[in-house]
């Protein structure tokens, strides 16, 4: 059993909320869900944004299918016109068209129940009532979510909303029937963003300290720990720019505090020359690298995979750092937690690589694995050491030296930029090149042990072809792996270093590799040459700001 | 200036290394080093406790050449480091030491913002209107008409004035001092590390191989103490004519050194952030939650 509803119109009109209301509703009755949205970078406009809720009794990954939908609630005439071809059932305002031209359609006052029950700005929330009702959900379940959402605006402000659904609700009965029969499958589901899956994998990871500038779809993770970080610890700061945020979390991870930063691809271009700083001085970090369309400001508010290779040899000069991408929400709060045991084990930088649909899109998650988020600080020195002997950069077998934070007796040591010896002292006012060899050295070999934790690309299925991704892009390809036969999906999640070996066995079984992949280079195939010398001659590339969906995977494929 | 008691426990020398520090012979950066160790003896630091976050430049291989914790990071970013060491322990004593071109160029930015948010940290910044390391270019503090291997004719670039630029944006400490004059450098640094809250100490500095205008002897002919002409430093409005006195009203006029301003009745921001944590600092946080805790983070999805 499976619903996709698309509910349209312009910025400011409240598709936002609808969205998520209808998507709450469906996760308290059980079902799995996922809801993506598409907008523009404006604050009040764009006539036909949209929230596509896709709800089935089945695990989904995506949003499922473009151009065609079950229903399509339309908030104004300009999104009816754009997508009412895709949609079996329409909801929109009898104002914008009085008689309906085709069965499924169910024009509703929306306006005037909002006015009579209070306001013409409830127009959405008649709009949901109606969804309900044509979904057979009770409106219990909704009322109970605009209590919970208008509750703090007043008791007063909900009743209205209750009202207006409520009668939105009645309209639709009335004209259709429960017609969908939507009823409750299972016990509520945790409904998640991305970003919030981010945000809450770092607090249970032992992250303490945030800074951040906004940038979309990077910001909402910073909202999150704003709002909900004070309770567990987590000082969150709003840093003056991207510069300043990176360089605040490199001193908070000095001073021994698991510490995170957050942005897109722009604000990461700012970032190089203090990533590599943290490479250098051996500094634990996470860079929650959240992509959109590039270069520049280019798609801020639209999908893009494009900053692989970005992320693959950021900064300047040669130093060991990380990149771990999500392959699904779920695996979101799993690749946090690596990221972090990485970055404080073996003291470096790790990006965790989204995108704008990733952190964006909303999905129920069950079953989560505790045993994930085990806290693992590797070298770090917790108790006083003697001064004379002290070497915070200790040529060792691993490349990993001890580590001792300001406040341990005898610890005290520079962090140095510039090249350094074993104490840290910088050597740069003297040609020394054997020091140099051996400190590049150890802090080069430090990727052999990274590697021995980095996983092969997860395995789905099996068949004549492979679908060969990273990240988000996985999502809607394990939706088509649970469609189609014959169709197998290698998700590259654990991206730089590369398990070579588990890397070379998961590409070899299959007959036909194809590249699919949201940039217009092939990144991922480019990276697969390089380090394996594969070539994935096929590819199925998408660089216009729309994630994959299941229709036109289908046919393409 | 308050006096401050000497605490017999700590001497200057208990900052020092056996390294001995690579300035040119002469450099005023040697006075800033000697004044920061008796400071920090004279308020009692421990070594481990002390942070000394530095940039790049002459003056910021400081951290080098003393007994405690440091970062010598990048160009320019030494507050935006010092202020998340910071945030995350209060406990440390942090101290940030830079030079002009570190601290009002590339960093300027990051000097407005930490004195806007208070931040606990002492800015240290070894002026001396020069790039030295670099090997002398102009720097935001060289004095219109002055000529540097960048301006062969002559700057045409007005002077930054740091201290005013701290002032508007809120800073809660503002000194100058000269690195001819150890002994009163070190009392505004012991007075900075006992403010709550940003302190900025600009600290005149000669550069002896690159900036043959501004030297020893043209400062000493200059400066002149603001605790002698009876300045008040909680009076803000005369704090703010005392900066503008140099370089901006008459950049070869006299130059004032001492406590410009200081209050000390705002919250830090590192108190700030404590306060909205329920009284602890990211250090003291756990690092794992309780079940409690788990179910209730969880508990915002259901």
């Amino acid at each position: 059993m499976e619903v996709t509803i698309r509910i349209s119109g312009a910025q400011g009109e409240g598709v936002e909320s609808a969205g998520r209301l209808t998507a709450q509703a469906l996760a308290k009755l059980g079902y799995h869900v996922f809801a993506f949205r598409q907008y523009a970078s404006i604050i009040k406009g764009n006539p036909t944004m949209f929230y596509q809720i896709r709800a089935s009794t089945t695990k989904i990954y995506s949003h499922g299918r473009w151009s065609s939908f079950d229903v399509l609630v339309a908030l104004n005439k300009n999104a009816l016109v754009a997508y009412e071809g895709g949609a079996k059932y329409l909801i929109y305002d009898s104002a914008d068209r009085s008689t309906p031209q085709r069965r499924g359609e169910v024009p509703i006052p929306l306006a005037d129940y909002a006015l009579k029950a209070g306001n013409k700005i409830m127009r959405n929330t008649v709009a949901v009532g109606a969804l309900m009702g044509l979904l057979g959900i009770d409106i219990s379940v909704l009322a109970d979510l605009l209590k919970r959402e208008f509750g703090e605006k007043g008791e007063k402000i909900a009743e209205q909303n209750i009202q207006a659904a409520q009668m939105g609700f009645d309209h639709a009965v009335k004209a259709v029937g429960s017609a969908l029969g939507f009823g409750k499958v299972g016990e509520p589901k945790l409904l998640m963003s991305g970003a919030e899956a981010l945000a809450v994998g770092s607090i249970l990871a032992g992250m303490r300290f945030y800074a951040a500038y906004p940038m979309t779809p990077a910001s909402p993770i910073m909202h999150f720990l704003a709002e909900v970080g004070p309770k567990f610890g987590v000082a969150v700061l709003q840093a003056e720019d991207e510069i300043a945020a990176m360089n605040m979390v490199i001193g908070a991870s000095f001073a021994g505090v698991r510490a995170a930063t957050g942005t897109s691809g722009g604000g990461f271009d700012l970032m190089h020359e203090a990533f590599g700083l943290a490479g250098m001085i051996e500094a634990p970090a996470v860079v929650f690298l959240s992509q959109r369309g590039g270069p520049s400001t280019g798609l801020p508010t639209e999908t893009e995979q494009a900053d692989l290779l970005m992320a693959l040899s950021p900064s300047h000069g040669e130093y060991p750092h990380a990149v771990i991408a999500p392959y699904t929400i779920e695996d979101g709060l799993y690749a946090v937690a690596k990221a972090f045991n990485l970055a404080e084990k073996y003291q470096i930088p790790v990006i965790v690589a989204t995108d704008l649909y990733f952190n964006e899109s909303l999905t129920t998650v069950d079953d989560i694995d505790w045993k994930r988020f085990k806290i693992e600080r590797g070298e770090l020195v917790t108790s006083p050491v003697v001064w004379d002997e002290y070497k915070r950069y200790k040529l060792t077998e691993t490349g990993v030296s001890p580590r001792a934070i300001p406040g341990i007796l005898g610890g005290m040591h520079v962090a140095t930029s510039d090249e350094h010896d074993e104490r840290g002292d910088v050597i740069t006012d003297r040609h020394l090149p054997e020091i140099r060899k051996a400190m590049h050295d150890k802090r080069m070999r430090k990727l052999a042990k990274v590697v021995e934790e980095m996983e092969g690309p997860a395995v789905f299925g099996s068949g004549e072809i492979a679908l060969v991704t990273w990240g988000s892009t996985a999502m809607p390809l394990l939706d088509l792996a649970s469609l189609e036969r014959d169709v197998e999906v290698i998700a590259f999640r654990d991206i730089y270093p590369l398990n070579k070996e588990a890397a070379l066995r998961a590409l070899d079984g299959a007959k036909a590799l194809i590249d699919v992949e949201l940039n217009y280079e092939g990144q991922l195939a480019l990276y697969l040459k390089r380090e394996l010398g594969v070539e994935l001659k096929m590819k199925i590339l998408k660089w216009w700001g729309e994630p994959f969906s299941l229709d036109e995977l289908s046919e393409l494929v | 200036m308050t006096t401050v008691k000497v605490q017999a426990s700590r001497k200057p020398m208990d900052f020092a290394v056996v390294r001995q520090p690579i300035w040119c012979p002469g450099c005023g950066d040697y006075g800033i080093l000697e004044a920061l160790r008796r400071a920090l003896a004279e308020v009692g630091a421990k070594n481990e406790e002390v942070v000394i976050v530095s940039g790049i430049g002459c003056s910021s291989q400081l951290p080098h050449f003393m007994k405690t914790y440091g970062v010598h990071g990048i160009h320019g970013r030494v507050l935006p480091v010092a202020t998340g060491i910071k945030v995350s322990n209060p406990k440390l004593t942090v101290i940030g030491v830079g030079g002009d071109g570190d601290g009002y160029g590339i960093g300027l930015n990051h000097l407005i913002h930490a004195a806007r948010r208070n931040v606990g940290v002492v800015y240290i910044v070894s002026n001396n209107q020069v790039y030295g390391l670099t090997t002398g270019q102009m720097s935001p503090t060289t004095l219109k008409g002055v000529k540097t291997k960048t301006t062969p004719y002559g700057s045409i670039d007005s002077p930054v004035n740091p201290l005013a630029l701290a002032l508007s944006a809120g800073a809660t400490f503002v000194a100058r001092g000269f690195s001819g004059d150890v002994a009163h450098l070190a009392q505004i640094i012991a007075e900075a590390l006992r403010h709550r809250g940003f302190a900025l100490v600009d600290v005149l500095s000669p550069c002896v191989t690159f900036n043959r205008v501004n030297t020893y002897d043209w400062f000493r002919a200059r400066v002149y103490k603001l605790e002698s002409v009876g300045h008040d430093p909680t009076d803000f409005e005369q704090a703010y004519k005392r900066a503008l006195e140099w370089p901006t009203l008459d950049p070869y006029g006299k130059i004032p050194i001492g406590l410009f301003y200081k209050r000390e009745d705002l919250p830090a921001y590192e108190e700030e952030v404590a306060g909205l944590l329920g009284g602890r600092s990211p250090i003291e946080a756990p690092l794992e939650l309780s079940e409690e805790l788990v179910e209730e983070l969880l508990a915002r999805f259901a």
